[in-house]
């Protein structure tokens, strides 16, 4: 597989430049009975993805529901295990680990959810919730769990008369931000974001945003933020990864991907990011038919039948990435570039 | 903890089953007749100063026979209700957690328990393992467990999708906390429901059995039985059958406040609204 020029890491680079997470042909494949019938259809949500996320950097991913970019972040997080494919962190295997070999590893690695409603017991108490990773993790005395609890719940802003509270005092904001120092109390040097900000109000959207982006600094953390959304991927990421259809299409440092669009895909996605000014008049581009259906993809480029510049080699060949320069990779056949 | 008394329905229910297991417990001191001696001179007596709720048909009291005979009712009714509410509810729970073959096996088992009819399953239950109040607790209990089984697992498939199930996985936390401190809690709510209807399939259940010959030998009385002594005169002489049904409805009544009233203290969004 294309092992190596997805890293975009110099030659030689020593192991400090090793990447956090890295993934070389990560596959799952799902299978689903048909309606009624007893035969099972196998698809695959997630397909062969080479990808490095370096120490440090904030790597966001983007792409329309259900094109697999959630199903990565939980291949990466082992919360569901790989078809094939391997996924090292800090250089170690996961995908073969037993569920109880994984447990001492988990604490390096947390996940917010785009839901603050539901990733939080609503029988738990804001104390309860905080102590639970440290419950888990063991070996801390009362007083030390009380110390960084508190420690914790200022770091995201939230005041400690909130312990005695449960879930469903809290606004989505505060919600959201309980979540993030739960994930944190650990100190995770990876932090999976699903969406994290999705379902919050834009003016908390920017809070959250914000936080995360301190938090990153303070703390050192590297992120893996999912987005559907262009406008927040691009206020966050350093680099940026563009899923269709379980496999990445382009995947290049932000700048340098709003700068210089490669992919008719990217580009559909970025004319669909709206435009706050009511005068503006852009030009719209519209794809041709929906998301073809998991359990029939179409053959050659997964994008074709969407694309307006697509010829019978898009049909017949699968595009893989290939480097353009500028660490800018591309999955297409085309030489489109530039904005639609 | 100081909270549980503010809840009424914990307030009222407690109470009623208190007064019940205070009139079973102190039972010989609360009558001077024997819930056995027939006196055919006096039966069918109505309510009256002798006898506060009457004679049977067999010149019984009726009131001695309802304070003995709810000894058996409710140590019937609450060990056959505990035994299937903590056989079905782990069951369950474990079934739509782990899913896979055992849970496809055990559906199956329960499948096949839900196709007899509750009372056959507890009368061929009660022929095999003979009659005595300890087989009365499973033979009754066993047919009821599909009940809980069911119930939790399907709030079980629901809980274990939620992403705080995956939240707590992703920070390392074991299966056995996974259910027991996520799952389990979030599943009780819903068992506690039908909790009191499975109560009273009990009570009813019991008395069917005993009316069958496979229950309490007689004369030892319990309250499903008496119900049926006077059913045969329920229109020309009622008062037996009306007293022993108050006192099951009652005691359902008792169990469903304080189940509904624990189902409210357990939730933190009923129980920080009445602080």
């Amino acid at each position: 597989m294309a092992t190596g020029i997805v890293t975009g890491a110099p030659a030689g680079a020593d192991m400090e430049d090793m990447p956090l997470v890295s993934m070389r042909g990560l596959t799952k494949k799902f299978s689903l009975r048909a309606g009624k019938s007893l035969r099972k259809v196998r698809f695959t949500a997630v397909k062969g993805i080479d990808l490095d996320i370096r120490k440090g950097e904030v790597f966001g991913l983007v792409g329309e529901s259900g094109c697999g970019k959630s199903t990565l972040a939980m291949l990466i997080l082992r919360l569901v295990s790989a078809s094939s494919g391997s996924v090292l962190f800090k250089g170690e295997e996961l995908t073969g680990l037993s569920y109880r070999k994984m447990l001492p590893l988990r604490k390096d690695m947390q996940v917010v959810f785009q839901d603050p409603y539901d990733s939080l017991d609503p029988r738990f108490s804001l104390e309860q919730i905080m102590a639970e990773p440290l419950a888990i993790r063991g070996g801390y005395s009362k007083s030390e769990r009380r110390g960084m609890i508190a420690d914790m719940l200022r770091e995201v802003g939230l005041g400690e008369e909130l312990l005695s509270r449960y879930p469903h005092q809290l606004s989505g904001g505060q919600r959201q931000r309980l979540c993030i120092a739960r994930s944190l109390i650990l100190s995770p040097e990876f932090l999976v974001c699903d969406e994290a900000v999705a379902s919050l109000d834009v003016s908390v959207q920017a809070q959250i945003l914000n936080l995360l982006l301190d938090l990153k600094e303070e703390l050192g953390l590297t992120y893996l933020f999912i987005s559907h959304n262009l406008a927040v991927v691009k206020f966050v990421s350093d680099r940026i990864g563009v899923m269709y259809f379980g496999s990445l299409v382009e995947l290049a440092e932000t700048e340098e991907l709003f700068r210089n669009v490669k992919h008719p895909y990217t580009s559909a996605l970025l004319s669909a990011v709206p435009d706050p000014d009511p005068t503006s008049t852009k030009q719209r581009e519209i794809l041709r038919s929906g998301v073809p259906s998991l359990m029939s993809p179409p053959g050659g480029c997964a994008f074709h039948p969407r694309c307006r510049h697509a010829d019978e080699r898009c049909a017949r060949e699968e595009p893989q990435l290939r480097d353009t320069g500028n660490s800018h990779f591309v999955a297409c056949h085309k030489d489109v570039g530039g904005p639609a | 903890m100081r909270a549980i008394f503010r809840n009424k329905l914990i307030i009222i229910g407690g109470a009623i089953i208190l007064v019940m297991v205070f009139l079973v417990a102190f039972a010989p001191l609360l009558t001077s007749y024997d819930y056995g001696k027939v006196d055919l001179r006096n039966k069918q007596l109505p309510p009256g100063a002798g006898h506060i709720m009457g004679t049977d048909a067999y010149g019984r009291d009726v009131w001695t026979r309802i304070v003995y005979g709810g000894r058996i009712s409710l140590v019937v009714a609450i060990c056959s209700t505990a035994l299937a509410l903590v056989c079905g509810t782990l069951l369950g729970t474990l079934s739509g957690f782990v899913r896979g073959t055992f849970d496809f096996v055990l559906g199956r088992v329960i499948d096949v328990m839900m196709a007899f009819p509750m009372l056959l399953l507890s009368l061929i239950i009660g022929i095999v393992m003979g009659s005595s109040v300890r087989n009365m607790f499973f033979s009754i209990g066993i047919p009821i467990i599909p009940m809980f089984y069911r119930m939790s697992r399907a709030t079980t498939l629901s809980i274990r999708e939620r992403s705080f199930v995956a939240a707590a996985r992703s920070m390392g936390s074991g299966r056995f906390r996974l259910i027991f401190r996520h799952v389990l809690p979030n599943v009780l709510p819903h068992i506690l429901v039908i909790l009191s209807s499975a109560m009273g399939g009990a009570i009813l259940a019991e008395s069917s059995l005993g009316f069958l010959g496979y229950g309490i030998p007689i004369p030892t009385p319990s309250w499903g039985l008496i119900v049926n002594d006077g059913r045969n005169f329920m229109f020309t002489y009622p008062w037996t059958t009306a007293f022993a049904g108050a006192f099951i409805a009652l005691t359902i009544l008792g169990f469903n406040l304080l189940g509904d009233g624990l189902r409210d203290h357990m939730d933190p969004k009923i129980r920080t609204s009445m602080k």
